[in-house]
C-alpha cells in the first residue's frame, strides 16, 4: 500500500482517516468531513480520505462534487483496499451496479479483510446477471458464514444459474443433512421449498428418474401439497406411467376443477386426445356430472368437435343457452375463442339468433338483454358495426340502466371512428354508478382517446389519493406507477401537438396583421407547452420502468432470508423480460419518434440559419 | 340450476347514494314525462328518508325506483309517495306492489317515527293507477284541481292509506 511506503504522513493522516471512518459508519457525517477535508488540506493526495470525501458528500446532499473525489482516490490508488470499498459504496448508491460490482471486486481482490463485502458483492452481481463471478462471490460467503441456511441456498441458486445442477443439488442436500436432526416448527416451511427447489433443480436438468425419486423420498418434509402434486403428475407422465399420472390428475382436479390445464393433461395421461371425438365427449360428459359448476369441462368439447360434428351444434347450444338464461355478461367473451373457426361462429350465431327470437321473447326480461348484449359484440367482432349498433341501441331502450351495455355501444362508437361520442357515451355509463372503479377506468381512457386529457385526469382522480394541496391526482398516478394511463397522456398530448402545427403549418405566412402574428405566437407556445408535456409523461412510465428494475435489488438477499428460491428464479426471469414488456416498447417508440421530429427540426433550422448567414455574409 | 333462476328472478332494494343516484336520474329520465329538480335529489339522499328511497332490481339490474319524503305539520308525520316507475320491460311482475310493500312495510316497523299514514297524486286520466293504489290499501280523499301544470288533464286524486291501522290492509 502507498500509505505504508509513507509512514512519516501516514500515521497521523491515517488515524484521522480511522476516525472519520467510525463517524462514517454511525452516520456522523458532518463531522467526518471536516476531519477528511483536514487531511486533504496537508495532503491532497490522501486517496482514502479522498474517497471518504465523495461518499460523504453524496451523503450530504452536494451530489455534484461527490464523483470527482471519487475518480481522483481511485485514479491515485486503485490497488488500496479501502479506496476500492468506498467506490464501491458510492456507486452502489447511485445505482451504478456494473461499477459498483468492479470496485467491490477489486477491494477483495486487493486484500480486504471485511468479509461482508462478499454479501454486498454477490448483490450487484445477481443484478447485473454476472453469474460466473457470482458463484465464487456466494461460495466465499458461504465458507465465511456457514453457519446460516440462507447463504447455502443462495450458493445453490448461483450454482444452478450457471447451469451447474450437480453442484446445486449437492449444496442442498449437504445442508438439507445437516440441518435435518435440528429442524424446529418454524423451519418448516423453509426445509419444504428448499427440498422442492432442489426438485425444482433436478427437472430442468431433465433427469425425471431422479427427480421423482427425490420428490417421493422428500414426501414428508413437502407440506405445499398441490406442488408436490404437479411435480410428480408431470414426472409420470414424462416417464411414462400414464396411469398413475392420470390419478393424481384427477386428484389435482378435485382440488381445482376450474383449472383448464389439470383437464388438458389428464387427457395426456390418459392418452385420450388422440381417440375419436365421440370418446373424448364421453370423458367429458363424465367430468362435467362430476363438476357441474366447473366450466372447461363443458367448454373443451367445443374447442375438439369439429363444427360439422353433430354434437358441436348441440353443445354450443347448452353452452351457450345456459349462460344467456343465467345473464352471464361474459358469455360473448367466453364463447369467443371458438370464432377463430369461422364454420363455428355461424353456428352459434344460428344459435344465438334463434334463441333471442323463439324462446327470449317468454323468459324474464333480462334474459332478451343479455342476448341482445350479446348479438351486439358478435357484429362488433365481425365488423358489422351498423346491425351492432342497432342491437345495442334497442337493448339501451330496453334497460337504459345496465351499464355493461354503454361499454359496447362506446366501442362501437370507437370504430365508426367518433372517440369524442364515445367518450361521452362511457361517461354516460360512469355516472350510473360512481363507485364502479372499472367504468371510470374505461371513461379516463376514452378520454384520453379523445384527446380530452384535463377531463380524464379530474375523473380518474376520483379513484386517487389526493393529498390536501393538489388539484388533482396526477402525482399519485406517478407514484402509483400507473403506467397505462402516463403512456395514453403521452399519446393525447403528441396528438394535440401534432394538431396544433398542423394549424401552425395552415397559418397562412403572407399576413402580416398583429392578429395573425399573435395566433402563430400562441400556436407556437402551445406546440411547445404540450410536446413538453407529452415527453415528461413518457418518461414518467420509462422511470417506472427503472424502479421496476431496481427493486429486484432487495429479493436477492431477501428471497434466500424468506426461503422463496422458485419464486426467486421467477422473478429473475421476468425481470430479464422487462423490456419487452409491451407498454415498454409502445413508449420507447412514442418517445423516439417525438425525439426524431425534434432532432429533424434542429436540423433544418440549422441549414436555415447557415443559409441566411450566407446571404448576409455576402454582399449583393 | 338455470330453471330455478328462470322461475325465481331476483327482486332486490338499495338504498340511494351519491353514487347510483346516476342510476335514479336515468330511471326518472326514462320513467316520466317530467324533469326533477336538484332539490327532489338532494332530498331522496337525506338520512331519515333511506328507509322510503330505493332503487329496486330485478336479478341484479336496476330497473325500477320508489322515492317517498316525510312530511310533518302539526306532530304529525305523514309519508308522501313522489315517485315510482319500473321500467316497461319489466312491468306486470309484480315489481311495483313488492316495492310499496316494502316502503309500507319499512314506515310501519317505524315506531320513532310515528308515521300515522301514506298519501300519493294519481292524475285523474289514470284509473289503472288508482286501482292499482287502491288494491294496495289507499283511498280517494280529494281531488286536488290544477295539480299538474304541463300536464292535461291537470287535476289529481289523492289517494291516502293509513299505517297505523294494519286492518286498513284490506
Amino acid at each position: 500500500m502507498v500509505a505504508r511506503n509513507n509512514p512519516i504522513l501516514a500515521n497521523k493522516e491515517d488515524a484521522n482517516f480511522r476516525e472519520a471512518l467510525k463517524l462514517f459508519d454511525s452516520k456522523q457525517y458532518k463531522k467526518a468531513l471536516k476531519l477528511v477535508e483536514a487531511n486533504i488540506k496537508k495532503n491532497s493526495s490522501h486517496a482514502e480520505s479522498l474517497a471518504l470525501k465523495g461518499v460523504l458528500n453524496h451523503h450530504l446532499g452536494h451530489k455534484a462534487e461527490a464523483k470527482q473525489f471519487i475518480t481522483k482516490a481511485v485514479s491515485k490508488e486503485p490497488g488500496n483496499y479501502l479506496v476500492d470499498h468506498l467506490a464501491g459504496i458510492y456507486f452502489r448508491t447511485i445505482d451504478d451496479y456494473p461499477e459498483a460490482a468492479k470496485w467491490l471486486k477489486a477491494s477483495i481482490d486487493n486484500g480486504s479483510p471485511n468479509r461482508a463485502i462478499l454479501r454486498d458483492l454477490a448483490l450487484l452481481q445477481s443484478q447485473i446477471r454476472d453469474y460466473k463471478n457470482l458463484r465464487d462471490t456466494r461460495q466465499a460467503y458461504l465458507e465465511f458464514q456457514p453457519g446460516y441456511r440462507a447463504n447455502w441456498t443462495a450458493t445453490a441458486i448461483a450454482q444452478h444459474l450457471n447451469k451447474d445442477y450437480n453442484a446445486a443439488v449437492n449444496t442442498l442436500t449437504k445442508i438439507e443433512d445437516i440441518i435435518k436432526p435440528h429442524l424446529t416448527e418454524a423451519d418448516v416451511y423453509e426445509q419444504s421449498e428448499c427440498c422442492l427447489y432442489k426438485n425444482y433443480i433436478v427437472n430442468e436438468a431433465g433427469n425425471y428418474t431422479k427427480a421423482l425419486e427425490l420428490l417421493e423420498k422428500d414426501e414428508k418434509e413437502i407440506t405445499d401439497r398441490l406442488s408436490f402434486l404437479e411435480y410428480k403428475a408431470k414426472y409420470l407422465v414424462l416417464l411414462g406411467q400414464n396411469e398413475e399420472a392420470s390419478l393424481i390428475y384427477r386428484q389435482l382436479l378435485q382440488r381445482n376443477p376450474d383449472n383448464v390445464d389439470y383437464y388438458t393433461l389428464l387427457e395426456t395421461a390418459l392418452g385420450t386426445s388422440s381417440k375419436p371425438f365421440e370418446y373424448r365427449l364421453k370423458l367429458y360428459e363424465k367430468l362435467a356430472r362430476f363438476y357441474p359448476r366447473s366450466d372447461p369441462p363443458k367448454f373443451i368439447p367445443l374447442t375438439f368437435l369439429p363444427s360439422d360434428h353433430p354434437s358441436f351444434e348441440q353443445k354450443a347450444k347448452e353452452y351457450v343457452e345456459s349462460q344467456l338464461k343465467r345473464g352471464v355478461p361474459s358469455t360473448f367473451v367466453n364463447i369467443k375463442p371458438l370464432y377463430k373457426n369461422i364454420e363455428k361462429l355461424k353456428v352459434i350465431e344460428k344459435i344465438v339468433l334463434e334463441f333471442f327470437k323463439l324462446q327470449a321473447p317468454s323468459l324474464n326480461p333480462t334474459i332478451t338483454v343479455w342476448s341482445k348484449y350479446f348479438l351486439a359484440q358478435h357484429y362488433l367482432y365481425l365488423n358489422d358495426l351498423v346491425t351492432a349498433n342497432d342491437y345495442i341501441d334497442s337493448a339501451l331502450d330496453h334497460s337504459p340502466t345496465l351499464v355493461e351495455l354503454y361499454i359496447v355501444k362506446a366501442r362501437i362508437i370507437k370504430h365508426f371512428g367518433d372517440y369524442e361520442k364515445a367518450s361521452q357515451i362511457m361517461n354516460e355509463a360512469r355516472e350510473l354508478d360512481l363507485q364502479d372503479r372499472f367504468i371510470n377506468s374505461k371513461t379516463t381512457k376514452y378520454l384520453l382517446r379523445a384527446n380530452k386529457v384535463n377531463e380524464a385526469i379530474d375523473c380518474i382522480s376520483l379513484f386517487t389519493k389526493l393529498d390536501d394541496d393538489a388539484v388533482n391526482g396526477c402525482k399519485d398516478l406517478h407514484l402509483m406507477q400507473v403506467n397505462w394511463v402516463l403512456i395514453e397522456s403521452a399519446e393525447a398530448y403528441t396528438r394535440i401537438y401534432h394538431e396544433y402545427e398542423k394549424q401552425l403549418k395552415d397559418l397562412s405566412p403572407e399576413d402580416p396583421s398583429e392578429e395573425a402574428l399573435a395566433a402563430e405566437q400562441e400556436l407556437k407556445e402551445n406546440i411547445d407547452i404540450f410536446k413538453g408535456l407529452a415527453l415528461k409523461r413518457y418518461h414518467a412510465v420509462i422511470d417506472n420502468f427503472k424502479i421496476f428494475f431496481d427493486d429486484q435489488f432487495d429479493f436477492h438477499s431477501y428471497c434466500m432470508r424468506r426461503a422463496t428460491p422458485r419464486d426467486y428464479i421467477e422473478t429473475l426471469k421476468w425481470e430479464d423480460k422487462l423490456h419487452s414488456t409491451p407498454i415498454y416498447v409502445r413508449t420507447i417508440k412514442g418517445l423516439s419518434s417525438v425525439y426524431w421530429e425534434i432532432y429533424e427540426q434542429q436540423q433544418k433550422q440549422k441549414e436555415l440559419d447557415a443559409s441566411n448567414e450566407d446571404k448576409e455574409s455576402s454582399p449583393s | 340450476m338455470s330453471t330455478t333462476s328462470r322461475s325465481q328472478p331476483r327482486v332486490s332494494f338499495a338504498s340511494l347514494t351519491p353514487n347510483n343516484l346516476g342510476t335514479v336520474r336515468k330511471l326518472n329520465s326514462v320513467l316520466f314525462p317530467i324533469k326533477y329538480s336538484e332539490k327532489f335529489y338532494q332530498d331522496v339522499l337525506l338520512p331519515q328518508a333511506e328507509d322510503f328511497c330505493k332503487l329496486v332490481y330485478f336479478n341484479d339490474v336496476p330497473v325500477g325506483t320508489i322515492c317517498c319524503r316525510l312530511e310533518t305539520v302539526d306532530n304529525k308525520t305523514r309519508l308522501y309517495l313522489m315517485t315510482m316507475g319500473v321500467l316497461a320491460p319489466y312491468r306486470s311482475r309484480g315489481l311495483g306492489s313488492k316495492s310499496l310493500e316494502h316502503v309500507i312495510a319499512a314506515a310501519a316497523n317505524n315506531p320513532k317515527l310515528k308515521i300515522e299514514s301514506m298519501y300519493l297524486h294519481v292524475q285523474v286520466s289514470n284509473a289503472s293507477a288508482k286501482s292499482f293504489y287502491e288494491r294496495h290499501g289507499f283511498k280517494e280523499v280529494a281531488v286536488q284541481q290544477d295539480y299538474y301544470k304541463k300536464l292535461i288533464p291537470h287535476d289529481a286524486w289523492i289517494l291516502e292509506r293509513s299505517l297505523t291501522d294494519q286492518q286498513a290492509d284490506k
